[in-house]
């Protein structure tokens, strides 16, 4: 399922954001989007925010919405080398963000099951302690979370 | 309030609406293990009730259709993209385009049509 998600053109290597807010736009920023549907999907996202930070701790945070500017499911990787200020439940910096946005017209068990298939990587990641933040190309990224997609 | 405007608002409505079906359904927590607050789940409905009132006040006709659509396809409004209507997949007739005055259905499954730059 991640497997078909992951694409290269669709991953930060080294995020600038220092804050929520600026995580957000960054990660809608890699998007082919105009600026009025960018700007449709960061409020959508932040929506969301107000019901509950999606930092699920130990660095990782997976914002995600249904949203009318996409065409299709779409998953977005973030790595922030300094990290984020998500407001996660552990009050720990994100470092490691998977952004999915799925259309309103996308099945729910396909969208939940996308959204389990990451935070399962992600608890799996979170596991071994140390989230890896040093990588050289997007494939080195994408290699590294399917490595922890163990079904 | 002009149709343009209308349309903005019922599109936010339609935002909102998803998001509450989002959190509400038992398999969400369940697979993502992120938890909602309750309460703020309350506010957003709040929020959505609201400007619901809003919009059955100002276009009656209008609002009841998004209610019915979304009943019979879990949303009512839908984007246009390549001239097509993407809930049901009908090429629209070239008459269909964009209006300021009007709100556009599609003709084929009867969805509220929006079209994004
Ligand atoms: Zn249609």
């Amino acid at each position: 399922m991640l497997r078909e998600l992951l694409r290269e053109d669709r991953i930060i290597l080294d995020m600038k954001a220092k804050t929520k807010e600026e995580a957000l736009r960054e990660l809608v920023d890699v998007l082919d989007l105009s600026d009025d549907k960018k700007e449709i999907l960061f409020k959508s996202l932040m929506q969301r925010e107000v019901l509950g930070s999606t930092g699920i701790g130990k660095g990782i945070a997976i914002p995600h919405s249904r949203s009318i500017v996409v065409d299709n499911i779409t998953l977005v990787v973030g790595v922030s080398r300094e990290g984020v200020d998500f407001e996660s439940l552990d009050g720990k910096p994100v470092h490691l963000f998977f952004m999915l946005i799925a259309t309103p017209n996308d099945p729910s068990m396909k969208y939940l099951t996308a959204l389990g298939a990451i935070a399962r990587v992600s608890r799996s990641i979170a596991h071994e302690g140390e989230i890896k933040t040093d990588f050289s190309s997007p494939r080195e990224l994408i290699d590294y979370i399917l490595a922890h997609d163990h079904e | 309030m002009s149709k343009r405007e209308y349309l903005r608002k019922l599109y936010l409505l339609q935002d909102l609406d998803l998001l509450i079906q989002q959190v509400k359904d038992p398999e969400y927590e369940a697979k993502t293990g992120l938890k909602v607050d309750e309460e703020r789940i309350r506010d957003l409905e709040n929020r959505r009730n609201e400007l619901a009132r809003e919009l059955l006040k100002a276009d009656p006709v209008t609002y009841q259709k998004y209610e019915m659509l979304k009943r019979r396809y879990g949303r009512g409004i839908t984007r246009v993209v390549n001239h097509m209507c993407t809930n049901c997949f009908a090429a629209l007739p070239a008459s269909v385009i964009p209006r300021d005055d009007e709100i556009i259905t599609c003709p084929n499954c009867g969805i509220i049509l929006i079209w994004l730059e």
